[in-house]
């Protein structure tokens, strides 16, 4: 068995458990993006993005960096890297050091434009700010079950006291885990209102139905389709306001990985993943649209420079 | 391989459930990794107790797509199970947690 990979998940597991996330973000890092919107504090109606879009870039660059922590992890000792992780964070430097603005704007950009989105609907969502938290979904998936569910627990208490009544998430992981994990897992339960920000646009009179002209591919994500059974869902959205939604040939029930779960602990195997969903999504058109900024790292991480992929929110937002 | 029954009955507890596996082979067909070992595989292997360590790169590289699951004619929780043998591996095998 190779000690790589189990020392990368040795470095991550005691992020997870002393910090309940994979790496610390500052606090500009975390909000950054609300600057100019004017989202009001709390409210029984919030924006909640569990904090996955604004560590997306991050993890892009700690990707980069690899090399960098694989020869801190070859270098030392596995007792003596867990105790060095459990005192500093050492990817949320790596991540955070000379961190590249633009970065930034590839993934703020789809936050900014789902509030505007849903302030064009007719609904005003507040924020939590500093509360917005992490809720463990790596935790949950690699397997570190008490730290998932600490995690849990404050992000419920958080909410509790901030007498929160209805969740808007951005992401489909943040989605599935609040709605059908958390209810599950949590004694007491969970008992917010969590809907996605598309399930809220679909009942808004932004959305008309018909079809349209522009055409754009759908990566609707494993999460979204399987997990939450919504495949249907952004199409009725995009189509709604002008797009020709066209489907690769596996999608729905059978749609295929970006390879993203992965890229931490195996990121060749991620990439092949990747190249051949990039294959299937170019085989139906050149602009492909996702849901999850995993999804979107990844795939782009392969992608060749014809081929333009957007976060949906962002080609929504092109048509209002 | 010498059977051990504790790491099947661990592996019960915590609500694994893979008994009614018949070996068709669909999550081979489908799984986008290609693993080495394969969910229907590597559950057999897990309930008989082989040490959990040597499955241990397979259950790490799943995906959790979900597309074998979905697939299933015996609709086994296949991505929970997954979960399960990780979560053996991190607090028990590793003493991670």
């Amino acid at each position: 068995m190779s000690g790589k990979w189990r020392k990368s998940l040795l470095f991550l597991g005691e992020s997870l458990k002393r910090r309940g996330t994979p790496l610390s973000l500052s606090r500009w890092d975390r909000e950054g993006w609300t600057r100019g919107l004017g989202l009001p504090r709390g409210g029984p109606v919030v924006l909640y993005t569990g904090l996955l879009y604004q560590m997306a870039p991050h993890a892009k660059v700690l990707l980069g960096r690899r090399e960098r922590v694989q020869a801190l992890e070859e270098v030392l000792p596995e007792g003596w890297l867990r105790a060095l992780q459990a005192r500093v964070d050492l990817a949320g430097f790596l991540s955070r050091a000379l961190f590249p603005y633009r970065l930034h704007r590839l993934y703020w950009e789809p936050l900014r434009a789902v509030v505007r989105l849903l302030q064009a609907a007719g609904l005003r969502v507040g924020y939590l700010y500093e509360k917005d938290l992490y809720p463990g979904t790596l935790a949950y998936e690699l397997g570190f079950f008490e730290a998932f569910l600490r995690q849990a627990l404050r992000v419920r208490r958080v909410l509790e006291e901030a007498g929160v009544q209805v969740l808007i998430t951005v992401d489909p992981h943040t989605t599935h885990l609040l709605r059908k994990v958390y209810p599950e897992v949590l004694p007491r339960g969970f008992k917010f209102e969590v809907r996605h920000y598309l399930e809220v646009l679909a009942e808004s009179p932004l959305v008309k139905g018909g079809s349209g002209e522009e055409e754009v591919v759908l990566h609707e994500g494993c999460v979204w389709a399987r997990g939450l059974g919504l495949s249907e869902l952004p199409e009725e959205v995009l189509s709604s306001v002008g797009f020709a939604v066209k489907r690769p040939h596996y999608t729905g029930k059978t749609i295929y990985c970006c390879g993203g779960p992965v890229e931490g602990l195996f990121p060749e195997k991620a990439r092949a993943v990747a190249q051949k969903r990039i294959a299937q999504l170019q085989a139906v058109g050149q602009k492909v649209a996702t849901i999850c900024p995993i999804c979107h790292l990844n795939l782009s991480a392969v992608a060749p420079e014809d081929l333009t992929i957007r976060d949906l929110a962002l080609w929504l937002k092109t048509k209002l | 391989m010498r059977v051990r029954t504790e790491t099947a009955e661990r592996l019960r507890k915590r609500g694994f459930n893979a008994w009614w596996c018949f070996n068709c082979g669909t999550c081979t067909a489908l799984c986008p990794m290609e693993l080495g070992i394969l969910p229907r595989e590597l559950f057999r292997r897990a309930i008989l107790g082989e040490d959990l360590s040597e499955l241990a790169e397979t259950v790490f590289s799943c995906l959790l797509c979900g597309l074998c699951e979905a697939f299933c004619p015996q609709e086994v929780g296949i991505t929970q199970n997954v979960r399960i043998l990780r979560e053996l591996l991190v607090e028990n095998v590793w003493k991670m947690a």
